[in-house]
């Protein structure tokens, strides 16, 4: 009864002594970062169009490379005189490079019809 | 059993182990002059309990850093500056706009990008503009007290503001005309024989009270020393009244030891408004008014006036 005891006694010991140095020592919450790593290469038919990339002109002209993009689904638009402005969503995974075309020139919301209007009249004269 | 559990639990705790990177971004967007300049750097490890006792730089070079506004962005070149801090040229990366002027009442978003991909992110919003008192007796000097009186009014009320007054004066060095400005301090003390200038701190009042001792003593100090007083011509007396934005509202506050008795006093580091990182993104709007100011004044220094009498803002 004795030995039974004194063993538990020296496991209580034992785990006191573990235990009361788990401890975690913190100053500060640990910082939260945005990360951006993938890069999406845009150019456009004709060049110079103004990039918007989720509602910021980031003052860039195609063709160029919009880099450090955060992983996840972004807005892109392009604004070019002229021509009416392109948008497109992308969705962008981390550590990649890829591209996007785009030709004004071929896309139809830039087209419309034009109506002409004739009237003919018919004079006859009597002499 | 005793003994080991007293030292189980000895440890070394050493102060100035190596922690977490902090990246920090400060920058005060100003609208007095196009040239804005954002300061990125890291947290570092002092050798002992002086900030300044490790010299290294600690600026961040290849950076990316702009500021989106509206429709509109501005971009910032990384570029090397060169100061001379506590009498040594040091050099330093530093990131300038020198065609971006600030507008009043616009949100400005500022996003720096680390080499590395990481983005810290801060916002702003300048101020409105003011809107200067009039008062018939804020003349130099004022006719009737010994002191002038300035109000303000702000569409913002809980936004801080300071004021200081000014003049400018030309001094005629070997027969050139040279533009300097004089500040003037809310008062001066005389402290072991020397006068001391005490100068308006940020606070959410809308008034500058000057005394006129202190008018004098600034307009006395220009020409110490020099017996020619007709050398000096004073063009103008101006107010200047910066208002700040919540962020520096809120920085000022958190340092402001007395007056703000709600306001609990704060280590500087202990205030940031950035995203990701640590430091300042804010702004201020600075706005000028002429100060009348009669001849007579003037000429009781021996000095020259430089224009009308009466001006108005």
């Amino acid at each position: 009864m004795n030995n039974k005891l004194k063993s538990a006694l020296i496991f209580c010991v034992i785990i006191v002594v573990f235990v009361s140095c788990d401890r975690e020592v913190s100053v500060s919450d640990p910082q939260q970062y945005e990360t951006g790593t993938a890069q999406l290469y845009i150019s456009s038919i004709p060049e110079g169009a103004l990039i918007f990339v989720d509602g910021k002109n980031y003052g860039q002209h195609t063709p160029d490379t919009v880099k450090w993009l955060t992983s996840g689904t972004h807005d892109f638009k392009l604004k070019l005189d002229s021509y009416l402005d392109f948008s497109f969503t992308k969705s962008i995974e981390e550590n990649t490079e890829e591209l996007y075309e785009h030709n004004f020139n071929t896309d139809p919301v830039n087209f419309g019809v034009i109506k002409f209007f004739f009237q003919i009249l018919i004079i006859v004269l009597f002499i | 059993m005793i003994f080991i559990l007293i030292i189980s639990c000895e440890d070394d705790l050493n102060p100035f182990i190596k922690g977490e990177d902090v990246f920090i971004v400060n920058c005060i967007l100003k609208n007095d002059r196009g040239v804005q300049t954002v300061y990125l750097s890291k947290n570092y490890q002092a050798e002992n309990f002086d900030p300044k006792s490790n010299t290294e730089d600690h600026s961040i070079g290849n950076g990316f850093v702009r500021v989106f506004f509206k429709d509109s962005v501005k971009i910032f070149s990384d570029t090397l500056v060169t100061q001379n801090i506590d009498g040594n040229e040091k050099s330093f990366n530093s990131y300038i706009n020198s065609n971006f002027l600030t507008k009043p009442n616009t949100e400005y978003e500022l996003e720096a990008v680390l080499n590395d991909g990481r983005k810290l992110r801060a916002f702003t919003k300048t101020p409105n503009k003011v809107s200067f008192i009039p008062d018939s007796n804020n003349i130099i000097p004022p006719p009737d007290k010994n002191y002038i009186s300035v109000g303000w009014s702000t569409v913002e009320d809980q936004l801080y503001s300071s004021a200081r007054f000014k003049f400018i004066y030309f001094k005629n060095e070997n027969g050139k005309q040279v533009r300097y400005e004089k500040e003037v301090p809310r008062t001066y003390v005389l402290e072991n024989n020397v006068y001391v200038p005490y100068y308006p701190v940020p606070s959410y009042l809308q008034r500058i009270n000057v005394e006129m001792i202190a008018f004098d003593r600034a307009m006395a100090e220009i020409s110490e020393g020099d017996p020619d007083k007709k050398n000096y011509t004073i063009l103008t007396f101006i107010l200047e009244i910066l208002v700040y934005d919540k962020n520096l509202t809120a920085y000022y506050a958190s340092r402001s030891e007395l007056g703000e008795s709600f306001a609990i006093t704060t280590n500087e580091s202990d205030y940031t408004n950035i995203s990701g990182g640590r430091g300042i993104f804010g702004s201020f709007i600075k706005q000028r008014f002429a100060v009348r100011f009669t001849h007579e004044y003037i000429k009781s220094f021996g000095y020259e006036p430089g224009l009308t009498s009466s001006i108005n803002e």
